[in-house]
């Protein structure tokens, strides 16, 4: 009958085998895809930044050329009027002249003047010609020195008066003039001491630069700055930046540690492209080149401008690569799940053999593969389990025989022993009690006594070795003790009697620890001997237990002719002499510690107990404690003889 | 009846007179009242910026309010030739700002100017050189760039000192003659135009700085100054706009990031375009620093004995001043104990 716990289920897991080899497929493939998409999008990656480097530095390089060209036409209209101011340093009408007609002949110049430091131009304080087109956009001319409006402290006018070179002023917002931002550039005129004199300057409106930059967009998102010599933004597409930030407080306040370097780098001049990862905003390239006139032009693209494409491809691929795997996943999946749908007939196979059906047939494997060494060591196992199960039925009856006989052998060997109790029930001066508990089915231990003359004789005994040999040489000396008993003199009589007996064609080697004793009833005296025995315990009538002295002879039935010594003792009524063999000394519990004749001995004493039966029951259940449940692995054996 | 007549007109007409001199002379007794406020005109020695935050938070909240003033702040330009001690001195205002020396050396000279609170405790000049510098000597036969008006005394001070002949080179737009090299070297403000530097051509090496703070021309700065005409007709007014300048003062110094709002927006109000956050806060951190006095507590206390008579000695020494005017003349602060305790706003 088959045993539904044990009934093999195949299905769920061949599902989960399944999934599982798909997966670990699909994993592997997945690393490969994903570890040939980072190198293949590093180099793409690497191209294109490279590419939009190579483009924007051609897109600055064309702006800035730009840019330069219509400043170089500014410095140059006003350095080829230097040689006409020259000429006219005393006729003040001509220098006016001379601003008018550089205005006028120039459209890119709004205003132009001929500033002389104090006490130059005949003796004036200020003196400075200065010719501007006007909301009108017709030319007006005036004298640019007042007390409110002092020039020689002007950035215009000093800068280029102490560095003696020409310079662009900064940017400034022209507010109640043309309202534009504009530069002005300032050339400084020396005398021919060397000394500087007068600054002539041509106000040049920053419109057409900035519209230049602002319309800068190498790509959809990408945007031009233009930052002048201390780092203002004169244009950028954030106007609130124009002329309220530099480009280093602008990256201090946002916290762009790039852009701060590239800044720097920036108001020195320098040419570079730059990666800066902005908060919100993704990364940022920034490329950068300086003017002709110390000022830096900036373009910043972002990162979809510069990788967009790149972007694309990716998720194009990534799309692909999904697509892919789970093609990959379902076609692996369904060739493993064909592939071991044998497994299927096989748990049905496997289900009834358990079921008994060890003929079963098993389904048929064409291919050479693993499944077909499994179905072949499947045959084999199924040839084996029948084989198996026959040897089994075969030592299974031979066992049962054997437990036949060892049950009949046990019956025999406890009725070899006495075992009603009590044993003498005519007597009231002598209570008997014993139990014998073989470890195995038959044991070694003996114990036996009867009553002559008025004396208790009595023995108990531990054969070497347990089981059937064990018994049988139990039932020998049990045998010899009642034949030589009824005839001995004395207790070291009957064992040396005892011993001639067992010793001679003892081939089996086997021997037997003894003690036994002759009880006077009426005196109480006993003559006993012990051989190799555990020394019993004598309780008094006070509750006192004590150790019997033994004499060490020589164990029975290993030397024929040895002399045993007996020894005697006199016992009060109501003592009750303990003897045991050592199932009960060496009873082990869990950690291997014995029950030891220490234990035995406070369990005599400290318990009191009327008679024998009451004293072995709770002594057996004391050992039964402490071993607490372990296996017995000796004969257990306890008499006890109380002399009343 | 003609004569009736003309004697009701002279009556009329006198009452009128009289009704109108009462109203100006109520109105110049009251220091311009207007409703329960007392109107006080109050010009900072600069055009609107952090320098002045604890000003405007004591406009903005309402503490000249609590202290029943209606204060009318009156700002400078940037290429303005006012100077705030000739405004005082003209009666144009009636409290302004300045620096101490500035103060100390018109006194001598004859104005009427009495300081009525020290919210600086320490000089905020610095020379800031193109090469690394030791000294103040170093300076000698060196373009220095400076500010035309606000601490010529400083300068003239620094010149006789030192012994030394310094091409001082002045400016009235800021740091761009040290930006394209015109000059050596710049005197110039640790909360203003070295921040600006440091937006400009980034970080200065400090072997490159020497700081007044540590040296022996190191002067408190920043104040609050009016006159003693002003301060014998009204020495509550000038008490209270001190004590809601300091509960300004100290509401800013715990709310940085408020008192910028407020800065901007008065920046803003004031159409002063060329600044930004950024800056605005640097300067305040630098303007709250300058507060704290040597044992690194943040004082408003006014400039002792001890010290003043240092300066005057130092001023004395060098012939910049030939008068000697009394400490009590110079400083007025009968609030001291209260002042010390931040008139319990701190």
């Amino acid at each position: 009958m088959s045993n539904p716990m044990f009934k093999i289920k195949i299905s769920g897991n061949q599902e989960s085998l399944g999934s599982r080899i798909s997966f670990s497929v699909l994993a592997v493939a997945g690393a490969i895809f994903l570890a040939a998409l980072v190198v293949v999008m590093y180099y793409s990656n690497s191209f294109l930044i490279e590419d939009a480097k190579q483009n924007v530095s051609n897109q600055l390089t064309i702006a800035a050329s730009s840019i330069d060209h219509n400043l170089l036409a500014v410095e140059t209209a006003i350095e080829n009027n230097e040689w006409l101011v020259m000429n006219s340093l005393d006729d003040e009408e001509k220098l006016y002249e001379i601003t008018r007609k550089i205005v006028s002949d120039n459209e890119e110049i709004c205003g132009c003047a001929i500033a002389f430091k104090p006490y130059y131009f005949q003796r004036r304080y200020f003196f400075s010609p200065y010719s501007y087109v006007g909301a009108d956009s017709l030319i007006y001319s005036k004298q640019l020195g007042t007390e409110d409006y002092d020039y020689q402290f002007m950035d215009w006018f000093q800068i280029p008066f102490l560095l003696r070179k020409p310079v662009w002023s900064e940017p400034y917002f022209d507010e109640g003039g043309a309202d534009v931002v504009m530069a002005t550039y300032s050339y400084p005129l020396i005398d021919t001491w060397g000394d500087v004199f007068a600054v002539m300057t041509a106000d040049y409106p920053l419109t057409g630069i900035v519209d230049l930059v602002n319309q800068i967009h190498p790509y959809e998102n990408s945007f031009a700055f233009l930052v002048s010599r201390n780092g203002t933004y004169v244009a950028h597409k954030d106007t609130s930046l124009i002329f309220t930030h530099t480009v280093l407080s602008n990256a201090l306040d946002q916290g762009y540690n790039e852009l701060y370097e590239a800044g720097l780098d920036m108001l020195n001049s320098g040419i570079g492209y730059r990666e800066m990862r902005m908060k919100g905003e993704g990364n940022k390239y920034l490329s950068y080149m300086p003017l002709h006139n110390k000022w830096s032009m900036a373009i910043v693209n972002s990162d979809m401008d510069v990788l967009g494409r790149s972007y694309i491809m990716l998720f194009i691929i990534i799309a692909l690569m999904v697509f892919g795997l789970v093609l990959l996943y379902i076609f692996t999946r369904q060739s493993v799940k064909k592939k071991l749908q044998p497994l299927v007939l096989f748990t049905e196979a496997a289900n009834e053999v358990a079921k008994g059906d060890f003929k079963y047939a098993l389904p048929e494997v064409k291919t050479k593969d693993e499944m077909r060494t499994l179905r072949d060591s499947f045959a084999y196992m199924q040839d084996s389990i029948v084989k198996y199960i026959a040897d089994l039925k075969e030592t299974m009856g031979a066992k049962e025989r054997i437990e036949s006989e060892l049950r009949i052998a046990a019956d025999i060997q406890r009725g070899m022993v006495p075992s009603v109790f009590p044993p003498f029930p005519e007597r009231n001066d002598l209570d008997i009690f014993a139990v014998l508990s073989p470890a195995k089915e038959v044991g070694g231990d003996l114990y036996d006594y009867f009553i002559r003359d008025n004396k208790f004789y009595f023995t108990i005994g531990d054969v070497s070795g347990k089981g059937v040999p064990a018994a049988i040489f139990m039932a020998i000396a049990r045998s010899a003790f009642r034949y030589i008993g009824a005839s001995a003199e004395s207790a070291s009589d009957l064992m040396t009697k005892l011993n001639d007996s067992i010793s001679q064609g003892n081939q089996s080697n086997m021997f037997i620890t003894m003690f036994a004793g002759i009880l006077d009833l009426a005196t109480g005296d006993i003559q006993f001997c012990n051989a190799g025995h555990n020394p019993g315990v004598l309780i008094s009538p006070d509750g006192k237990a004590e150790y019997v002295e033994v004499k060490n002879n020589l164990v029975v039935g290993v030397m024929d002719g040895f002399p045993f010594s007996g020894q005697s003792m006199k016992i009060e009524r109501g003592s009750t002499l303990l003897l045991y063999t050592d199932g009960v000394t060496e009873a082990e519990n869990s950690v291997k510690e014995l029950y030891s004749e220490e234990r035995l001995q406070a369990f005599c004493s400290n318990n009191s107990f009327d008679t024998g039966e009451e004293l072995i029951g709770a002594l057996v259940a004391d050992i039964k404690k402490f071993t607490n449940g372990e296996d017995q692995n000796d004969d257990i054996t306890i008499l006890t003889i109380k002399l009343k | 009846m003609n004569q009736t007549l003309k004697s009701c007109l002279y009556i009329v007409t006198l009452l009128a007179v009289m009704l109108c001199s009462f109203e100006c002379f109520a109105q110049e007794a009251s220091g311009r009242s207007n409703g329960n406020l007392t109107k006080v005109r109050f010009m900072p020695n600069w055009m609107p910026q952090a320098q002045f935050a604890g000003y405007f938070a004591a406009k903005e909240l309402g503490y000249f309010e609590d202290e029943g003033l209606d204060v009318e702040f009156n700002f400078i330009s940037q290429t303005s030739t006012k100077n705030p001690i000739d405004m005082l001195e003209q009666g144009e205002v009636d409290i302004i700002t300045n620096l101490f020396v500035s103060a100390m050396v018109a006194a001598t000279r004859g104005c009427d100017i009495v300081n009525i609170l020290q919210t600086s405790q320490k000089s905020a000049l610095m020379v800031v050189s193109r090469d690394s510098l030791n000294s103040l000597e170093q300076l000698s036969e060196m373009n220095v760039g400076c500010w035309r008006a606000g601490y010529y005394e400083i300068i003239d001070l620094i010149t006789l000192g030192e012994g030394i002949f310094i091409n001082w080179i002045p400016f009235i737009t800021g740091i761009n003659l040290y930006v394209f090299g015109a000059v050596d070297a710049i005197l110039c403000y640790s909360y203003s135009e070295y921040i600006q530097l440091m937006l400009s051509v980034g970080k200065i090496p400090e072997e490159r700085i020497i700081r007044m703070e540590n040296t022996e021309y190191n002067f408190p700065e920043d104040g609050l100054y009016t006159s003693s005409t002003f301060l014998k007709e009204h020495p509550e007014v000038a008490e209270a706009f001190v004590k809601a300048s300091v509960r300004g003062w100290l509401w800013v110094a715990n709310n940085r990031d408020k008192a910028l709002d407020i800065v901007m927006d008065v920046l803003e109000k004031s159409n002063v375009q060329n600044s930004n956050r950024y800056f605005q806060g640097q300067m305040l951190d630098e303007v709250l620093r300058l507060q704290y006095d040597n044992q690194g507590r943040r004082s408003f206390q006014p400039i002792s004995v001890y010290d003043y008579s240092k300066i005057i000695m130092e001023f004395r020494r060098n012939e910049l001043i030939d008068r000697y005017i009394e400490f009590s003349k110079m400083i007025w602060c009968p609030y001291r104990k209260e002042l010390a305790k931040g008139f319990g706003y701190e």
